[in-house]
């Protein structure tokens, strides 16, 4: 919804530069959904993925001196694939402490809320199961692969600005998404074969 | 993995192929395979059912704003006011106290490297001159043997080992001297130094909190 005082992005990054919390909110609003979506999809829990979406906003801002000449949101989602990458080294480091030991019954799963077009109870229910496949498969993955993947075929960013989201080579974004997309499709070949073509023709 | 076999398509391949990101001539060549390999057709079918999948998972919602609040933004700056003189202050002192202790350690156990002055003054080798002085007679020993400049190069190896008992005697002073300000100035360096870096770790602790 395009409104007559929306600002243009570098203007919004000028400002906040030079202390203007307003205006880096307004970026914030505009790049939250998909930074959490991101954070939601690495981490697989919506708690840790809300403190990891707050912490890399805060460190942008912290860090928007740094900020040149690339645009916002590759560097965005590189601190935000950081910061969920620095969680997911502390939580291998501490396997004992388990998630489960802080559930609160109403959010048994650490389930986000999912964003819901118009579509019909049964396509809502199907969507969800993928969505529940997927993340299962997702979280299978190593933590390259599996960043790759989520920028490349969940959020559709090109292989040039995952190359910059991520800080590797675009060589190296073509043979880690392969193998992720690899991984993935044997992974749903071996729990979720249903949801696979190859399945219903043998 | 059994589509290992040079003639079937890659992973990498199928991959950019679902993206149409091979160039013509590949492109050609992987889908002249496709049609004609069951195995490979498989293969990348699924993997592009896998890549449809994922683009119709649901989006999160997150479950506030993430908008930062004046607060936010200042509690890391006043954190980062930690003096920049405290940093440097602990960094000097802390190199001050090493260089110091080496100083005094290096001294005191490297007597012959100095002479016999030093030799009494550092208080290490005081006490071990007045318990036994053989370990700084044998320290100093080789060394005048060599030192005499003897302009003939003839000397016998016994001539030498007569010589060296002799030495000795000459340079080990029979009384053993007093504490000398020397080694009260490592003592109260490195008590002082010691001292300072304990108050500024203390800074250290009072600012972060
Ligand atoms: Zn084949």
């Amino acid at each position: 919804m395009p409104s007559p005082n929306m600002r243009d992005e570098s203007e919004l990054i000028r400002a906040a530069k030079q202390g203007d919390v307003a205006a880096f909110n307004e970026l914030v609003l505009r790049y939250q959904q998909q930074a959490y979506n991101v954070a939601y999809r690495l981490l697989g829990d919506a708690d840790w993925a809300a403190d990891a979406t707050q912490d890399a906003f805060l460190k942008a801002y912290q860090r928007l001196h740094q900020l040149r000449g690339s645009t916002f949101r590759p560097w965005l989602l590189r601190i935000v694939t950081n910061t969920c990458y620095d969680l997911l080294r502390h939580r291998a480091r501490r396997p004992a402490q388990s998630l489960e030991a802080t559930d609160d019954d109403q959010d048994p799963d650490h389930l986000p809320r999912w964003q819901s077009d118009v579509e019909t109870p049964e396509e809502a229910a199907m969507r969800h199961e993928i969505g529940h496949a997927v993340q299962e498969g997702l979280l299978h993955l190593p933590p390259e692969y599996r960043a790759v993947v989520v920028l490349s075929d969940v959020e559709g960013l090109s292989y040039e600005e995952i190359s910059r989201s991520l800080g590797i080579p675009v060589g190296t974004v073509k043979s880690r998404l392969s193998r992720g997309r690899a991984r993935l499709r044997d992974y749903l070949r071996a729990h979720h074969p249903e949801l696979l073509p190859s399945s219903y023709r043998h | 993995m059994g589509r290992l076999r040079s003639h079937h398509v890659s992973d990498e391949e199928l991959s950019l192929l679902i993206d149409g990101q091979l160039d013509a001539e590949k492109r050609r060549r992987v889908e002249a395979h496709l049609r004609t390999c069951a195995q490979c057709r498989r293969a990348y079918e699924d993997m592009r059912a896998t890549v449809l999948l994922l683009r119709q998972a649901p989006r999160a919602v997150p479950p506030r704003a993430f908008t930062l609040t004046e607060a936010d933004v200042m509690r890391p700056s006043r954190r980062r006011s930690r003096p920049l003189w405290l940093r440097w202050a602990t960094g000097l002192v802390a190199l001050a106290l090493v260089l110091v202790v080496a100083l005094d350690v290096f001294i005191a156990t490297a007597p012959h490297e100095f002479g016999p002055e030093i030799v009494s003054q550092a208080p290490q080798a005081t006490n071990v001159l007045s318990a036994s002085p053989s370990p700084a007679v044998r320290g100093m020993a080789p060394r005048v043997a060599v030192a005499p400049p003897t302009p003939q190069k003839e000397v016998s190896v016994q001539e030498k080992r007569a010589l060296a008992p002799v030495v000795p005697q000459e340079a080990s002073p029979p009384s053993s001297p007093p504490p000398t300000p020397r080694y009260d100035l490592f003592k109260w360096l490195e008590v002082g130094l010691a001292g300072m870096l304990g108050v500024l770790i203390l800074l250290h602790l009072v600012w972060r909190s």
